[in-house]
């Protein structure tokens, strides 16, 4: 059989695939188990339209051709034809069917702690999404959904699939619905730097990624144009050319949900990715300095009562970042106009943000200290009235936490983003050696523990 | 975005159209291929920033669009009753050296880190 051999590999792959799948057992999350099943699954049904395509349109378009070399005395073979005529398109398929196949290996065989993948689907889940999202090894962070990562490379065969090869001609292929044939789980794909999957100064970068998720989920760009208008004013331009002025303020826009939710480090996070992987503006990216200048502003105005967690964070990023911003200044990189028209957007983006009530990280940083007070005051109450002590869940401010996390290595059942906060604004003290089992057992207790007032809560509903 | 699926396709679609540029020079005949691959390259317009990093735009976007423009050009004589063997020629030569720059990109995408 013609192109028999790629035929046989896709098989293989596939049995590959499946055998991965059944081999998820070991992921101790059942969510990014899941998750992971179903983007095995799409890659599986991407291979199986690969293989329809190879076999019921160049196959057969190859026959007919071959068919027409002997009316005109030619007598090709079809191994012939494909040969000649669609070679390219046989080494790009090969080229596709690989692709698939690493992406599901560099999905399943995570090099990231799966407690940071169940920290990031929080993000997800606090704000009302359940769509599935799996996390990928690469060389690069970027976000893409399913259907992109699979169909967009094999449509222009299925459109043309749909066609007779000669136009006129009875002679053609019967087109199978191939994508009815084999649908897809909509979902999407988040990928990290794969030596960068145990660096918890990237970690937050991964949150960037999820608000372009959300984005096209909830599609925060329309609400965000809708409120500029609420307010008879247009969005800022940053380009002329409105389509690239749209992408450069999604990627604003991402950025400042990132560090109102993930909190003051995001900036560091960024900082630092931009001195590994500079570049200059693109179409779908502004110039690093605007986009450093934007998360500044959360630096420069959020302020939190409660604890010194945040006034801490704030000022250690904001010595890391002041220079840079400086200097930006100085070489004519951030012009004044550029700066208020970024003011402008980070001032309206912060207040509608604030209006969605969201789980924002001054929110977090109030919810510990409040719901700390309540437990310490419960058992001090409890043992007054000589009834069985609660263990009190202790307030600890920024020096505690980055004692007993860092100095003690004692694993800590906070918020992750509290945590994570400390210890990237103590990063000189942070080794991976000596920190990252300690970092993950403290998500890992924080999400025992959520467990557990889960449950609590439900049998006091229920009593 | 940079994307491999964003290449990927780019790359299917050109790699149609050297099948659909061939067929018509061997056999006469405008096949889908040809016809789709003309379509879409009237309608799309190819730029490397969208599809790869900044150092590669340095690098590739000049030669691309060259390649690309050359290609544009010859398309409304491709869309003609009678082309003559020299155009078929040219276009095959064309599509064939923006493949081969696109494949270029493509594997240099693979090997590199982008913007976030």
């Amino acid at each position: 059989m013609p192109l028999e051999s790629v035929i046989g590999h896709i098989d293989d792959l596939v049995g590959q695939i499946n055998s991965l799948i059944s081999n998820l057992q070991t992921v101790p999350y059942p969510r990014v188990r899941n998750y992971l099943g179903i983007s095995g699954q799409n890659f599986a049904s991407g291979l199986r339209i690969v293989k329809e395509m190879l076999k019921e349109y160049i196959i057969k378009r190859a026959e007919i051709i071959a068919n027409l070399s002997k009316d005109q005395n030619q007598t090709l073979s079809v191994d012939d034809v494909i040969r000649s005529y669609w070679h390219q398109q046989v080494s790009n398929t090969y080229s596709i069917v690989e692709r698939f196949n690493n992406d599901t290996l560099m999905q399943a065989k995570a090099n990231i702690p799966f407690e940071i993948y169940h920290w990031l689907l929080d993000f997800f889940y606090n704000m009302g999404l359940d769509t599935p999202v799996v996390l990928q090894q690469s060389n690069q962070f970027i976000n893409q959904s399913f259907k992109r990562a699979i169909v967009e490379p094999l449509e222009y065969l299925i459109k043309i699939g749909e066609k007779p090869i000669i136009p006129g001609s009875l002679v053609q292929v019967k087109s199978p619905d191939i994508l009815k044939n084999y649908p897809l789980t909509s979902g999407y794909i988040i990928s990290y730097i794969s030596g960068e999957g145990t660096n918890p100064l990237l970690w937050p970068v991964l949150v960037h990624e999820a608000f372009h998720i959300m984005d096209k989920e909830i599609n925060f760009m329309s609400r965000i144009e809708k409120h500029f208008t609420s307010l008879d004013k247009k969005l800022p331009v940053l380009n002329k050319n409105p389509e690239v002025n749209s992408k450069w303020i999604e990627e604003i826009l991402a950025d400042v949900l990132a560090i109102h939710t993930f909190g003051p480090m995001y900036a560091y996070s960024l900082l630092d990715y931009f001195e590994r992987a500079p570049y200059v503006q693109t179409i779908d990216h502004p110039e690093m300095s605007i986009r450093l200048y934007s998360v500044y502003q959360y630096l420069d105005s959020t302020r939190s009562n409660y604890t010194d967690i945040l006034y801490r964070c704030v000022n250690s990023c904001k010595g890391k970042i002041i220079n840079k911003i400086d200097r930006y200044e100085k070489s004519g990189q951030l012009e004044e106009d550029e700066k208020q028209k970024i003011q402008e957007l980070y001032k309206e983006i912060s207040e509608w943000y604030e209006s969605l009530k969201p789980n924002s990280f001054t929110q977090t940083l109030k919810n510990y200290v409040l719901e700390s007070r309540r437990s310490v005051s419960e058992a001090e109450k409890a043992e007054s009235e000589k009834k069985f002590v609660l263990f009190p869940n202790l307030l600890f401010d920024f020096d505690e936490i980055r004692n007993l996390l860092l100095e003690d290595r004692i694993s800590l059942a906070i918020d992750p983003n509290i945590l994570l906060n400390v210890v990237l604004a103590n990063l000189e003290l942070y080794n991976r050696e000596r920190h990252l089992d300690v970092l993950v057992d403290s998500i890992k207790k924080w999400k025992v523990k959520q467990a557990w007032q889960l449950s609590i809560h439900e049998i006091n509903e229920r009593l | 975005m940079a994307s491999y699926s964003g290449i990927e396709s780019w790359l299917s679609v050109i790699a149609g159209g050297i099948t659909g540029i061939g067929l018509r020079k061997d056999f006469g005949i405008r096949t889908p291929e040809l016809d789709y691959f003309i379509e879409y390259c009237t309608k799309t317009p190819m730029s490397v920033s969208a599809l790869a990093p900044s150092p590669l735009v340095r690098n590739y976007d000049e030669l691309v669009k060259d390649a690309y423009s050359k290609l544009l050009s010859m398309l409304n004589d491709l869309q003609k009753e009678k082309v003559s063997e020299e155009i078929l020629n040219e276009a095959l030569d064309g599509a064939q050296r923006l493949y081969g720059l696109l494949n270029a990109v493509y594997n240099a995408v693979r090997a590199n880190v982008i913007p976030v």
